[in-house]
This record gives C-alpha cells, structure tokens and sequence, in this order.
C-alpha cells in the first residue's frame, strides 16, 4: 500500500479542493498542516522538487498575499527566497521558521510531488492505486 | 503478521479463541436443511431469523451461514422454494444484530462481481465489519438455466468464479483499474465505499471437487463441506491445509455442517428422528437431490442409498447429533478434535429446538474447553422473548 502526504492550510482553496478529490475518489491519504511540517520533511520534499528547495515557497508575492492576506509584511521574504539572494540553506532555514511561506497543497509519497489542485495529474497518477493489502498468507 | 493473525486483531468471532466455532445454516429459506413434512414453527421470513439470531447471539454463536437458492428442487414440500435472497437478507439481519458474523451467498453466474462488491463493502459498513461471502457456482441445473438457459460447465464454473472473485478483490484494494479476461473487461474501475474490516470480508467456498477445492484454497479463508467420518474430516483439513501452503503460501481452515436432535433421553431423541425423517420425510425431493449428486441405485446398494438419503433428510447430508445433551456434545467434540474449525448446526424447529440443545449442550462444550462461556449481559430479555414466542405457536 502506498503512503500518500498531502500537507495544507485550513482556508486554502486549492488544499480543500485537492482533500475533497482525493476522499471522494477513494484514495487514502494523511493529511498534516503545513504548520507542523519537519525540517526532516522540507528536505525530503526539496529533493525532489525540480527548483529545489525554493520550489517549496510560494512562487511570487502576489500569490503569497492571496493565501496568507493578513500577513502582508512577509510578502518581502517570497521575493527575496525567489529573487536568488538567498543560499538554499538560507531559504530551508527561512522555511522551518516560517512554514506559511511553504506553498499548498503540496501532494506526495516522497517520490513524486504535486503542488497545487492538479486535476489532469492526478488522474492519471492515481490509477491501478493500492488502498490496502489484502492478500496476505 | 498474517492474514489469520490480522483477523484475529480484528476481533473477527471466525477467529476468536473457541476450538470448536459455531453456526446455523439456512434459516433463509424454506425447510431450512431438513427434506420433512413433520410440523415445524419454522418459517424462511425475517421476524422468525430475527428471533434466532438473538438466541445466537446470547449463546455466543459465531455465526450464520445462510443458502442461495432460486427455485424449489420439486416433491411434495418443494424444498427450498421459499427463499430470502442473501444480500438483502444479510443487510437487514446486519441492522438487527450486534456480534454475530453474516456471511451472504452470491452464485456467481447471477451477478456483476462490481455489484457484488459494491453491496458487500454497503453490508460491511451496516454490519461494522461482520460481513463474509460464499461464493457458489451453482450446481442446480434448472435454477441456473433460469440464469440465461444453460448452466454453466462444472470446471469452466470455477474458472469464471476465479476471475469474478479476482475482481472483487481488485474492486475492494485498488482504485481506477483496467481488467481485460476471459469473462470481463473492465475499464477504469472504480468502487466506494471500500469494506471497513481488515483485512477484507472473509471468505468461504464449499467447493469439493478439485476444481473446488483449490478455488477455495488460491481465495477463501475457510473451506466448507460435509464430512463422512472423524477420520476423513481430519484428512479433509490435512489436504486442503496443505494444497494451500503448497500451491499459494496461504493458511486455511475447514467448517462443517451438522443436523442436530437433543432430547432428555436418546429414546425422545431417535423417536424424533424417526418421526421427522423416516416418517414424514420429503422422499421425493430426496431422491431428487441424491440423483443430481449422482448417488444412483445402479451404483449403489439400497442400504447405502437409504442411509444417504436419510442424512439428506436429517439435515442436507450434515453429520448427525441425535441424542441427550451428553452424546451430541460428545459428537461436537470429536469435530473439533478432528481439526476442522468448526460446525454450522441445524433443527428442524429452531426456536423451539434451540434454547434447549443452547442450555444443555453448550456448557457441556465449555466444560470440555473447546468454547469459553460468553459473558451473559441482556440475554435473559432475549430469551423470554423467545420464550413467548414458542409459548404462543
Ligand atoms: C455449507 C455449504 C453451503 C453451501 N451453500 C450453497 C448455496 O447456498 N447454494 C448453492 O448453490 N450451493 C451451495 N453449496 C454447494 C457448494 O457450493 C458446492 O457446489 C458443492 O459443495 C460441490 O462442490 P463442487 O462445486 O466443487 O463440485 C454449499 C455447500 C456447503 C457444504
């Protein structure tokens, strides 16, 4: 069976959606807050992301402020994590400290990672899926 | 840990610690196991399995196994006629209920396996985890060809039933899959809710046959059928114990039918069998049956033809319980000794036969240690509802 994350903002559009495909097609998954996420985990998720560990925060300001609306001064670090002033430790750093900078939903076994309400991709990611194993000896 | 252990977790009863497990058979339909015209306040209708099924529960019975049939087999009392369908049965049962586990039959031939999976997964979520499945052939030929007018071939039967529980399986575990055999062809796949008691459903075949026998050992947890003797139920569950180590590396159990007649004394008890067998016995419908399974009077002497046709009768071919408390108790004994799991029992008259073989025989079983005692907790309203049930027949 596989381990599916899907990690969220209460509040996020795209998560609640993403959450309500995957309950209503029967596929399992954890679902963690984007809050509680590990240092441990923001590495992983880094790995293997295609733009590395900025990757992970939101793409510019102005999406940042249509999610994260009452924390507008923040906007600053979005453009700074993705103008490359900053090393990808830096940016880890800023990330662990700050997790409402990391972007969501972001969809994942570790292997393949999907950020935002991808609706074509999981279609097609989702089939021939184990929800549980029953064939034991 | 394996598949038995997750099981046994789970708290399923068809795994809990009893030697010997306990069940009836057939409370759906018409005569239940018996080919008898004697008189019985037995009816195949839901008030009448309800009030059983509590006697069940309070006695800390496994569970109930109930038949499939879709026309009477003929003679006087047209044995199985009247028969509640067993998916509908089992939901319905599954509301009233609270311990004891359902099993529902699906001749496969009948119904899409994405149906039937779909309306397990429904009686699991009702029932909260107590819902199996007998997968059957069909061995009837004239209730089958009502199914599109021919019955399908014995081996090709187990080869569809293979692909049909294939999917089933398949429909319970994954989600959005293609299956393209021999007898389907599914595309993107898809079923909800899934079963909610792990691992899955468990599953039970009758199969006897070779054919029959390794279906049941490559899918199902318990392999039902009729024994002939202690010592071929013990070689039974050897060989199928060990064709399903051998051919699939999976655990299995047998389960066996019984007719049971407890009375005071062995005397009430063999009168009573005289009576309902060899005096009011379907004879007809017993040759019916006995020729379908082949039991020819060219092949066979009278003797042995008469003495099969009389556990027909007794009980649908069950091994025979018929005396005191004491001698039946003995009999359930030896099945558990025997190494098969466990025995379906079945009466002529249930509500009226039960309460007593329940309060006579089943400590005799726990002095034995094949069975703990079961905690009595609401039991006594349930059995003076039974008991003004029969008062009032
Ligand atoms: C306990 C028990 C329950 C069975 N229930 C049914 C049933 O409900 N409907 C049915 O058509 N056959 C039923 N059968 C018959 C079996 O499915 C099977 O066809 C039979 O045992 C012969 O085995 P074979 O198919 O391998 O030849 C039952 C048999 C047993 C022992």
């Amino acid at each position: 069976m596989e381990n599916w994350i899907l990690y969220g903002k209460s509040g996020n559009p795209s998560f609640e959606v993403t959450k309500a495909w995957l309950k209503n097609h029967g596929i399992p998954a954890e679902v963690r807050s984007v809050f509680r996420i590990t240092e441990q985990e923001i590495e992983n998720l880094a790995n293997i992301s295609p733009r590395g560990v900025k990757g992970l925060a939101f793409p510019d300001a102005f999406s940042f402020s249509l999610i994260n609306p009452q924390r507008a001064s923040d906007q600053t670090l979005i453009d700074k994590i993705q103008s490359n002033a900053l090393s990808d430790n830096e940016v880890k750093s800023l990330l662990v400290e700050n997790p409402y900078l990391i972007v969501s939903p972001i969809l994942t076994n570790f292997e393949t990672l999907i950020i935002g309400y991808q609706y074509d991709v999981m279609v097609n990611k989702f089939r021939f899926f184990k929800v549980r194993d029953i064939q034991q000896a | 840990m394996s598949r038995f252990d997750i099981f046994r977790e789970a708290g399923n009863p068809m795994f809990n610690e009893n030697k010997l497990k306990m069940g009836i058979f057939a409370p759906n339909l018409s005569n239940s196991c018996t080919m008898t015209l004697a008189e019985s306040s037995f009816e195949p209708n839901f008030e009448t399995n309800v009030k059983i099924a509590k006697l069940l529960e309070d006695a800390g019975y496994e569970c109930i196994v109930p038949a499939a049939r879709w026309r009477g087999f003929g003679g006087p009392t047209n044995l199985h006629g009247r028969c509640m369908e067993t998916f509908t049965w089992s939901a319905a049962m599954a509301a009233v209920t609270e311990k004891i586990y359902l099993f529902c039959t699906s001749h496969v031939p009948t119904m899409h396996p994405i149906v039937a999976a779909k309306m397990i997964s429904t009686i699991d979520d009702i029932s909260q985890g107590r819902i199996g499945l007998n997968t059957v052939v069909g061995w009837f030929p004239k209730e089958m060809e009502m199914f599109g007018g021919t019955k399908m071939e014995h081996d090709k039967g187990y080869k569809y039933s293979t692909e049909w529980l294939e999917i089933v399986l398949r429909l319970w575990s994954e989600q959005y899959f293609d299956h393209k055999g021999e007898f389907f062809e599914i595309k993107d796949g898809f079923s909800e809710p899934k079963p909610v008691q792990n691992p899955r459903p468990v599953l039970i075949s009758a199969g006897t046959s070779p054919a029959g026998r390794n279906y049941a050992a490559r899918f199902t947890d318990f392999n039902f059928g009729y024994i002939e003797s202690i010592e071929q139920a013990s070689e039974w569950t050897k060989t199928v114990r060990k064709l399903a180590w051998e051919e699939y590396h999976r655990e299995i159990n047998t389960f066996t039918s019984s007719f049971v007649v407890c009375r005071p004394t062995e005397k009430e008890a063999k009168e009573y069998y005289d009576y309902y067998v060899r005096e009011q016995g379907d004879w007809e419908v017993a040759k019916i049956i006995t020729d379908m399974f082949g039991m020819h009077a060219s092949s066979h002497s009278k003797e042995y033809l008469s003495m099969a046709q009389e556990r027909f009768i007794g009980g649908f071919n069950g091994w025979p319980l018929v005396g005191t408390p004491e001698q039946v108790a003995e009999g359930l004994i030896k099945i558990a000794n025997s190494g098969v799991s466990g025995t379906l029992v079945t009466f002529v008259d249930y509500l009226k036969e039960m309460p007593y073989f329940n309060e006579n025989v089943l400590p005799l079983l726990e002095q034995a240690g094949i069975r703990n005692p079961v905690a009595k907790n609401n039991s006594i309203t349930h059995k003076k509802e039974a008991e003004s049930l029969i008062g009032s027949r």
